[in-house]
C-alpha cells in the first residue's frame, strides 16, 4: 500500500527514539501517528506497521483491537463512545444508556441516520473518578445526568459543542490530605 | 528445598516450584484455566487462588503464579476460596451458551469440572441477553473455534507463539467484546495446531477430525509411541470399537499426547497426530495373497510353506548368497532381531538391509518432527540388521543385484521398491527373481510384484518396542486385534524358522524382547517386564540433556 512519506519519516523517528531491546514499544505511538494521518487503521496499514516495527500481525491486532482511542474505519463525524464499566455502571450508566439510545434513536454500534452520530459501547476509558463518563472524539465528558447529554448532543446538532470537560482532582492533593 | 503444608499435608519441592504443581505431588488438584506447566505463566483465569499463610501473614494468592516457600501453609479448601471461585465461574459462565450436549469436550470441559465443584449456581442472565459471538469459526485446516466456549485462558496463543513459534491467534477486542480469533485471512496451519485442541480447558477449540465423532466417556484409552518418525512421540491412543454403527472401519477415534520429558513434552506433531488413519485405511491388507497356480485362495500357512520350500531350495542349490533380505527400520526391535537370528546367525544370509536410498523421507524441524520417518532406525543399527562378513550387500545394492537376477529368493518388508523402480525395471525384477516374499500393512505395488503376500500387523495392534534416535527404548501397547488375518511381523520369522528347522528363541514378545536383552550389547539387562512407561535407555547412551522448549520464566518470590 502506498504510506505516505510524511508518516514513513516520522515512523522512523519514532522507531528510533526507543532503545534496541524495546523497539516493540514504537507500537502504540507509531499506530496514533498513522491514525492521524490516514484517518483510521485499516488492515493494509496494519500489516504495514506489523513490518516496520518488526512484530507479528497478531500482535498488532491485539493492540489495534484493545484500544478504543485506535480506530478501524474512518471516523463518523461525532463517534460516541459510552462507558460501561463497573465505575460508570454503579454511577447510573445504565439508565444513561437507555436515555443516549432514545435521544439519538440508534443502538450500540449504530448510525444516525443524518450521519452525524455514531454510539459504541466501550469499557473503561480511564475516568472513573467521574463516572459515569464518554468520549465524543477525542473530548471527555464528565458525572453525566440526562439534562447534561442533552445538552452535549444539542450542542454537537448545532454546531457549537459544549466544551469538554477537564480532569479535576476530586480529593484535592491526596498525598497531603489523605497521608497519615 | 522448600518444605510446606498444603491442606495439613506436609510435601517438599525443588525451590521455585509453584504452588499448583507442589498441590500436584499429594494429589491435590488446584483448579486453573490459563496455566499450563509448558507454557509461560500469565495467572490471569484467576480459579488457582488459595490461601496462604506465611510467616503469621494470611492472603490469598495465584496458585500458579506463587512460588514454594519453607514454612508455608496453603489451603485449598475454605470456605473464603470456594467463595471466591465460584464467583469467578461465574462470570466464565455468565454468557456461556451451555450447549454441552452438542459439544466434544463435555466429560473432560473443566467449566463442567469445576462447575461441579465450585459453581452449583443458577444463571442470573436470561438466556435472550446472552452475548452471541463466532460460533463455528473455521481457524485453519485442522481445528475449528467455538467463541462463545471460550474462557479466554490464551493457552492456545502462548502455544502458537512459544512452542510452535508462529504467531497464529490473539486475543482482539476488550473487556467483554474479547475473543480469541486468528487474524482474517492468516489461518492456524502450523505443524503442531493439534495441540491447542488438547490445550484448551474447554469446548473452543475443537479437532475436526475427532468433532461429533463419539462421546469421550466412551473412548477406551490406551498408552503408545508414535511411530510416524524417529522421534517415537508418547501418546494415548483413545479408541472404541463397540458402537460399529458408526464408522465400523475406524476403531482408532484420536491420538493424544502422552507426557515424556525426555522426548516430547506435551506435545505431539499434527503428522503423527493424524497419522493414525492408515491404521483402518481402506487399503489395509487383511489377507494372504499368491500368484501361485492351483491355489484357489491363500492362506498364510500356505504361503509359508511355500516361502520355506522355495529358502531350502535356493539354499541348497547355490548357498547363502541366492537369497536377500530388505527388511525395514518400521519393524519393530523384536520383529528385526528375529529376522537377524533367522537369516544371518541361523541361514548365514549376508544380503540383508534396512535402508534403501529412496525411502520416503519428512519434514524435520527443531522442535519434534524428524526427517526420518522410520520408528527404529536406531534399533536396527543396534540390533545388527545390516550387510556383514565378507559377502555383505548393502540395501541399494541388493535392488541393483536383485534386477540382474543374481537372487533366487528376494524378502522384502514394508519398502514399496515399485515406487524407486520404473516400469521396465519392475517387469525384470519379476522375471529375474525366482520368488519375491512380500511383508506389507497396505496394499500397493509390491502386492502385485511379489509372488506371495503376508499381511502384518500394524503398531496400534501390537505389544513392540522401537528404539527411537536418541537410543531409548519405549513399548507399545496393544489395544485391540490385528486387522483380518494380519499376523506380527516377528511370528512370520518364527513361523519359518520351524520350517526351515531353525527354533527361534520364544513364543511370546515379551520372551523375544527378553533374550534381545541377553544377545544384544546395548539392551544388556533390559527386561519387557522392566520397561517403563517412559522408556528406557539403551546400556552405555546417556539421557539427552533435557531441552525445554519454552523460555524460562522464573517464579516472583512470595
Amino acid at each position: 500500500m502506498d504510506i505516505p512519506d510524511t508518516l514513513v519519516r516520522k515512523s522512523e523517528e519514532i522507531f528510533f527514539s526507543f532503545p534496541p531491546e524495546r523497539r516493540e514499544s514504537a507500537l502504540v505511538p507509531l499506530m496514533f501517528e498513522a491514525q492521524r494521518e490516514l484517518g483510521c487503521i485499516t488492515p493494509d496499514t496494519e500489516h504495514w506497521i506489523a513490518e516496520t516495527v518488526g512484530v507479528s500481525l497478531v500482535k498488532v491486532r491485539e493492540v489495534l483491537t484493545f484500544y478504543s482511542m485506535l480506530r478501524r474505519e474512518r471516523a463518523e463525524k461525532f463517534l460516541v463512545q459510552f462507558c460501561r464499566n463497573i465505575s460508570c455502571c454503579l454511577a447510573g450508566a445504565e439508565d444513561l444508556q437507555r436515555h443516549v439510545e432514545k435521544k439519538l434513536g440508534i443502538r450500540n454500534g449504530e448510525t444516525t441516520a443524518d450521519g452525524l452520530f455514531t454510539l459504541r459501547y466501550v469499557e473503561c476509558l480511564g475516568g472513573c473518578s467521574w463516572a459515569p463518563m464518554m468520549l465524543v472524539n477525542e473530548m471527555q465528558y464528565y458525572q453525566l445526568t440526562p439534562e447534561k447529554l442533552d445538552r452535549i448532543i444539542e450542542g454537537f446538532r448545532s454546531g457549537r459543542p459544549v466544551p469538554p470537560d477537564e480532569p479535576t482532582p476530586l480529593l484535592g492533593n491526596v498525598g497531603e490530605k489523605i497521608a497519615v | 528445598m522448600p518444605h510446606l503444608e498444603i491442606n495439613g499435608k506436609p510435601v517438599e519441592v525443588p525451590a521455585g516450584t509453584n504452588l499448583i504443581e507442589a498441590a500436584r505431588r499429594l494429589n491435590i488438584e488446584i483448579p486453573h484455566y490459563c496455566y499450563h506447566p509448558g507454557l509461560a505463566v500469565v495467572g490471569s483465569c484467576r480459579m488457582c487462588q488459595v490461601e496462604v499463610e506465611l510467616n503469621g501473614r494470611k492472603s490469598i494468592v495465584v496458585g500458579c503464579n506463587t512460588a514454594a516457600a519453607d514454612g508455608m501453609k496453603v489451603f485449598n479448601n475454605t470456605e473464603a476460596i470456594h467463595r471466591i471461585r465460584s464467583g469467578v465461574l461465574e462470570f466464565y459462565l455468565q454468557h456461556h451458551p451451555l450447549d454441552c450436549p452438542i459439544c466434544d469436550d463435555a466429560g473432560e470441559c473443566d467449566l463442567q469440572n469445576y462447575y461441579l465443584l465450585h459453581g452449583l449456581h443458577d444463571s442470573r442472565v436470561e438466556l435472550t441477553e446472552k452475548h452471541h459471538k463466532h460460533k463455528v469459526h473455521d481457524v485453519g485446516p485442522t481445528v475449528v473455534l467455538d467463541s462463545e466456549r471460550c474462557v479466554l485462558c490464551s493457552r492456545c496463543a502462548r502455544f502458537c507463539r512459544e512452542i510452535a513459534g508462529v504467531d497464529e491467534l490473539g486475543i482482539f477486542e476488550h473487556g467483554g467484546d474479547s475473543e480469541l480469533l486468528n487474524v482474517p485471512g492468516r489461518l492456524l496451519e502450523n505443524d503442531y495446531a493439534g495441540n491447542v485442541v488438547d490445550l484448551c480447558p474447554v469446548g473452543a477449540l475443537t479437532d475436526k477430525d475427532f468433532r461429533f465423532r463419539r462421546r469421550v466417556w466412551y473412548l477406551k484409552r490406551t498408552p503408545s509411541v508414535c511411530t510416524g518418525c524417529s522421534r517415537g512421540c508418547n501418546i494415548y491412543v483413545d479408541w472404541e470399537t463397540s458402537r460399529s454403527y458408526k464408522n465400523p472401519q475406524r476403531r482408532i477415534q484420536r491420538l493424544k499426547p502422552r507426557y515424556n520429558r525426555g522426548v516430547n513434552e506435551w506435545w505431539i506433531c499434527d503428522r503423527g497426530r493424524y497419522g493414525y488413519h492408515a491404521v483402518d485405511a481402506e487399503n489395509r491388507l487383511t489377507a494372504p495373497r499368491t500368484k501361485s497356480d492351483g491355489e484357489s485362495e491363500a492362506t498364510v500357512d500356505g504361503v509359508l510353506d511355500r516361502a520355506a520350500e522355495k529358502i531350502k531350495a535356493a539354499l541348497a542349490k547355490h548357498g547363502p548368497k541366492s537369497v536377500a533380505v530388505i527388511a525395514s527400520s518400521s519393524s519393530s526391535n523384536e520383529d528385526l532381531f528375529l529376522l537377524k537370528r533367522l537369516f544371518a546367525d541361523e541361514l548365514k544370509v549376508h544380503s540383508l538391509d534396512v535402508t534403501l536410498s529412496g525411502e520416503p523421507k519428512g519434514k524435520e524441524d527443531e522442535i519434534l518432527m524428524k526427517a526420518d520417518v522410520s520408528p527404529n532406525r536406531r534399533g536396527a543399527v543396534e540390533i545388527g540388521v545390516q550387510p556383514w562378513g565378507g559377502g555383505g550387500v548393502a540395501g541399494d545394492d541388493i535392488v541393483a543385484s536383485a534386477l540382474d537376477g543374481d537372487y533366487e529368493v528376494l524378502i522384502v518388508v514394508h519398502h514399496d521398491l515399485t515406487r524407486m523402480l520404473s516400469q521396465k525395471e519392475r517387469n525384470r525384477l519379476g522375471q529375474n527373481c525366482d520368488y519375491i516374499l512380500y511383508l506389507g500393512t497396505h496394499e500397493n505395488g509390491m502386492c502385485h510384484l511379489a509372488d506371495d503376500v503376508i499381511p502384518i500387523a500394524m503398531w496400534a495392534e501390537r505389544d513392540a518396542t522401537y528404539t527411537n534416535f536418541q537410543g531409548r527404548v519405549q513399548r507399545t501397547w496393544r489395544p485391540f486385534e490385528p486387522r483380518g488375518e494380519a499376523l506380527c511381523e516377528w511370528r512370520v520369522w518364527q513361523e519359518l524358522g520351524k520350517r526351515l528347522g531353525h527354533s527361534l528363541p520364544a513364543e511370546s514378545v515379551a520372551g523375544v524382547f527378553d533374550s534381545i536383552g541377553t544377545v544384544v550389547a546395548s539392551f544388556k539387562g533390559l527386561t519387557w517386564e522392566g520397561l517403563p512407561a517412559n522408556g528406557i535407555m539403551l546400556t552405555g547412551v546417556s539421557e539427552p540433556a533435557y531441552r525445554k522448549v519454552q523460555s524460562s520464566h522464573p517464579l516472583p518470590a512470595y
